[in-house]
Order: structure tokens, then C-alpha cells, then sequence
């Protein structure tokens, strides 16, 4: 396996960030994880407590640096808000995960300016990419993370640096599985896993898209958002996609009075 | 050992450019790919190139019935493909006030109908095949207007908006439809055109001469798109383009501070 950037996540304790910094290891990248520990099954995995200033995140880097590498690879992993449907806490909300973000990228981004290369991964809240009833501080943050990214990504390509956002969908976290049968609450989701009922994704499928912007493989890609939901956000949730869901496209079509000019029943493929 | 063996693959407009780099991408990680494409000197002499992993077919993405033959033989030989990559494309200069109808017809049936056919006649060999993953190659003329490109513009929008469909159509046999967006890209035909032909570029990748995409580039993210690491991507639209859309646009400022003699004049502009 060839060589790998150093990679910083930052997060808090949770399903999402640990599989991250799982998933980087494995694929061969020294990992700090900053703020959580995480299980690493093989390679370079080292925990750090969060700096509570930019002097700390300074020296944080300079450490890792030090013992592990240049961090090429930053993951900073918003955190949930901690009070649900307060109307007044979205500023304060938005304010600690924005200042978390800047204060690591400000941190690291020397070291990456050095090297003229890095990859910035911001990773949004596991609920869609839409404003979130109930709860207008993650609506708020998640009309203010893709202008961040594209903010840095104009700041720092000149120095080589790239900077994405990750957007996940409905990921089924610990808490949710317990009470959930697959499926459930995840109706709305357009894509059905293989051979499964399954709709929601896993926390292993945001760090994959993770893993997947911070290496070459993405060298060309920065400023954007890439959006890990099943296809959520571009799905119009219209009675006909219910129906649909349902199989039932035909009895839809005929309650709705459509002129239909085709079957939607699938053909299948020749057989040879 | 790849992230795709064992899979089979078709790649229209494979022969040349973005195509053929997507192409021998497919093939390094392990899967039995399709070059599908008019050129057949081209097309043909890829694919014996890449030796068995690769086929050539002959493929006119705007005729059904070619369509039909193509995927009939590609399965003959590989199985049925769980890989649709529709990257076949042309261009045309046509403006809004003047364009010639014929010209605007050959973009559609090309760009626009031949990924909806290629949807709909390789839907069902993915769903044999169990599994399945389609990339609609746009661009940033998907995402953005410029002056004089009527045809391709509109084209390039259709597939972005065809793409959201499919997702949502074939999302329930597991099957995935994402369109990619590539900005400048030195492919065939833009070798030596200026870096900010497109608008200015944010990113400068060390190591490179100027700011534009390879192919290389794009296939990368083809490769990922296709791969069980995007399980769960769909409808999405994924752009490579070094930060060009989301430039701030100050084209004036840009375009003259990239210009030394001129910079110390203009200071203020923004």
C-alpha cells in the first residue's frame, strides 16, 4: 500500500467520527483522532482532547506533526446541537462549529501551504442537507457549511489545498437502530440497499465518501458538496415517488386520472 | 485484486479523451470493460490494447437499435454489465438568436437522448446483474450558461435533470444514477486552450503546469462513483473543476490582476 498523509479528525464521540478515523486508518493513513477515541485495527491511531484556543490547536499540529507526519488531511466532524428546538441557540450553534473548523484548518494550514497539497474535510449533520423541523440550529448550519467551503477552497488553492463538504443522509446511528427495524422512518429515501429492505445509510458510508475526497483520487475536486443520502435531497417526495416506493405505481396513476403512455413495469433483459 | 473485479462495464464515447481514461481506469481495478464508440480505429486499437479485460463495439448512442446490438454482444462476451458510464458528447457553437436547427438536433440526439437510451436499454442487464451504478457524464455546462453554447448547454442540463429521475426510478432495485461535472479538462480538441478559458480557477495542484483537469482526474472519481464505497450516493451531482464554479466572480478584477503591468492601476476594484 502505497504511503499516506497524516490525518487529523476532529469530533466528537460518535458512530460517524469513529468510523472516519476507522476507515482512514485502514486504508493506511496515520490517524489523530482529536476529541474521540476510536478502535484502530491496524496501523498508526493516536486520541487527543480538543485545544481550547488557537494556541493549542498550534501546538496540537506541531505534535502530530511531529510524531506522526504533516497532517495533510484534515476531518473536522460538526457536532449535534446540544439543546433541541430552542429557537434562540442557533447562532451560538453555528458560531462553536464554525470556530472549531477555522481554528484547526488555521492551525494545519501552514503545514499544508509547505507541502503544497491537503485536503479539508468538513463532514455536515447526519439529516439531510434540508433545514430540520424542530431544530433550527442544524438548518442553520447546514445553510452555512457549504458557503465555508467555498470560502476556503477560493482562499487556499493557490497553496494546493482543497476543501469539501461531506452532507450525509439519514445515517442509522446506534440510538436509532435499537428501536427501528430496517426501513422504518426511512421510507422517504429512493434508494433500497441490495438483496435488503435497508434505506438508511451507515456511518461507514460517510467515511468512505470521507476518505474518498481526501485522496488523489479527488486532486480536482474542491468547493463542493458531496452528498451521501440515497438520493434524499434531489427526490421530490410527490405522491407519485410514494406510490412508487409502495410498487403501487399503477394504482397511483389511475387515482391521480394521468394518461399514461407507457407501463412502468420493468423489462427484462434478453436472455442468451 | 480491484475494487471492481469481476464487474463488467460499458463506457460510451470510450475510445478517446475522457472516455478512454475512464476506461483504462475500469480496467486497473479489476473490471471487463466495454469501449463503446463510433471511432472504431480509435476504440479498436484501445481495446486491444487493455487485451481481454477489453471489447470494442461499435455504438451510436442516438439509435436505439445500436443500442440493442452493442449491449447484446458486451453481454455475449462479459456478462451482463452492472457498469453504464454515458460519457459520449458533442459540441456546437450555437447561439440563442441564430442557432441551425440541425446542429442543435445533432447535440441532443447525441448528448441528451443517447444518455436516456443508454438508461433505458442497460437498465435491465443491471438488473440481472443484480447490482448496478450509471454515471452520466455532464459538465460544468450542466451547472452553468456561457455565451454561444445553446445546444450543449441545454443537453448538459438535461442529463443532470434525467439523472435525479433515474435515481429515483431505479433506487428501488439498488441501483445507483449520479452525473459528474468536470470543468476544464485537457481532453481531445482542448490541449492547448488557456487555463482560465472557462473563468479563473482556484485550485494549483503542485507539480502542475496550469490550473485546468486531465482525464486522469475525472476517471478517479468514475472509478469511486462505481465502486461500493458510493453505496449509498445517488442523484447526486459531483463537480471537477479545481473550485471554478464557486470562484467568487469578480471576472473584471481577475482577468486584469492576473496581468502584472496592469495590476498596480486597478488596485480597489473589488
Amino acid at each position: 500500500m502505497p504511503a499516506r498523509d497524516t490525518a487529523v479528525v476532529v469530533g466528537a464521540p460518535g458512530a460517524i467520527a469513529e468510523s472516519i478515523a476507522a476507515l482512514l486508518a485502514a486504508d493506511g493513513h496515520p490517524v489523530a483522532s482529536v476529541g474521540f477515541r476510536f478502535a484502530a485495527r491496524a496501523g498508526d491511531g493516536r486520541a487527543f482532547d480538543t485545544p481550547r484556543d488557537g494556541e493549542g490547536w498550534r501546538s496540537l499540529i506541531a505534535e502530530i506533526a511531529s510524531a506522526q507526519g504533516p497532517p495533510l488531511v484534515l476531518v473536522d466532524v460538526a457536532s449535534f446541537p446540544a439543546g433541541y428546538g430552542q429557537p434562540d441557540g442557533a447562532h451560538s450553534y453555528v458560531g462553536e462549529v464554525l470556530a472549531r473548523a477555522e481554528a484547526s484548518v488555521s492551525a494545519a494550514r501552514p503545514l499544508m501551504a509547505q507541502a503544497r497539497s491537503g485536503s479539508v474535510v468538513l463532514v455536515g449533520l447526519p439529516m439531510g442537507s434540508e433545514a430540520v423541523v424542530g431544530i433550527p440550529a442544524a438548518g442553520a448550519l447546514a445553510g452555512a457549511l457549504p458557503g465555508l467551503v467555498r470560502g476556503l477552497a477560493v482562499e487556499m488553492g493557490d497553496d494546493g489545498i482543497r476543501v469539501n463538504l461531506v452532507s450525509p443522509g439519514l445515517i442509522r446511528l446506534a440510538r436509532i437502530n435499537e428501536s427501528q427495524r430496517p426501513g422504518d422512518g426511512f421510507g422517504i429515501v429512493p434508494l433500497r440497499r441490495p438483496g435488503t429492505d435497508e434505506r438508511a445509510g451507515s456511518p461507514v458510508d460517510v467515511a468512505a465518501a470521507v476518505a474518498f475526497l481526501a485522496s488523489a483520487d479527488a486532486g480536482y475536486i474542491t468547493g463542493t458538496q458531496l452528498v451521501v443520502d440515497g438520493g434524499l435531497s434531489p427526490c421530490r417526495n410527490s405522491r407519485a415517488s410514494a406510490f412508487w416506493e409502495d410498487g403501487a405505481t399503477d394504482a397511483f396513476e389511475r387515482s391521480a386520472g394521468l394518461a399514461v403512455v407507457a407501463t412502468a413495469s420493468p423489462q427484462p433483459a434478453p436472455e442468451h | 485484486m480491484g475494487l471492481l473485479d469481476g464487474r463488467a462495464a460499458l463506457v460510451t464515447g470510450g475510445a478517446k479523451g475522457i472516455g478512454a481514461a475512464v476506461v483504462r481506469r475500469l480496467v486497473s481495478d479489476g473490471a471487463q470493460v466495454a469501449v463503446a464508440d463510433v471511432d472504431e480505429d480509435a476504440g479498436g486499437a484501445l481495446a486491444a490494447e487493455l487485451g481481454s479485460s477489453a471489447m470494442f463495439t461499435h455504438l451510436d448512442v442516438s439509435s436505439a437499435p445500436a443500442w440493442s446490438t452493442a449491449l447484446t454482444q458486451v453481454d455475449e462476451r462479459f456478462g451482463p454489465i452492472s457498469i453504464l458510464v454515458n460519457n459520449a458528447g458533442i459540441g456546437a457553437m450555437t447561439y440563442v438568436e441564430t442557432f441551425p436547427e440541425a446542429d442543435y438536433d445533432r447535440v441532443m440526439a447525441t448528448n441528451h437522448l443517447g444518455t436516456l437510451l443508454g438508461m433505458r436499454l442497460g437498465v435491465p442487464y443491471l438488473r440481472r446483474a443484480g447490482r448496478g451504478a450509471i454515471v452520466n457524464v455532464s459538465s460544468l455546462a450542466g451547472l452553468e450558461g456561457d455565451v454561444g453554447m445553446t445546444a450543449y448547454v441545454a443537453s448538459k442540463f438535461a442529463i443532470r435533470g434525467l439523472t435525479k429521475v433515474a435515481a429515483m426510478e431505479f433506487g428501488r432495485d439498488g441501483i445507483r444514477v449520479n452525473s459528474i461535472h468536470p470543468g476544464l479538462t485537457r481532453s481531445t480538441g482542448l490541449e492547448s486552450v488557456p487555463d482560465d478559458f472557462l473563468g479563473r480557477i482556484p485550485l494549483h495542484r503542485q507539480g502542475r503546469p496550469d490550473r485546468a483537469g486531465r482525464p486522469d482526474d475525472i476517471a478517479g472519481v468514475v472509478s469511486f462513483l462505481v465502486s461500493d464505497r458510493a453505496s449509498y450516493i445517488t442523484g447526486a451531482e459531483i463537480v471537477i473543476d479545481g473550485g471554478k464554479s464557486v470562484r467568487f466572480p469578480t471576472v473584471v478584477g481577475d482577468y486584469v490582476r492576473a496581468n502584472s503591468v496592469l495590476a498596480n492601476s486597478v488596485e480597489g476594484i473589488n
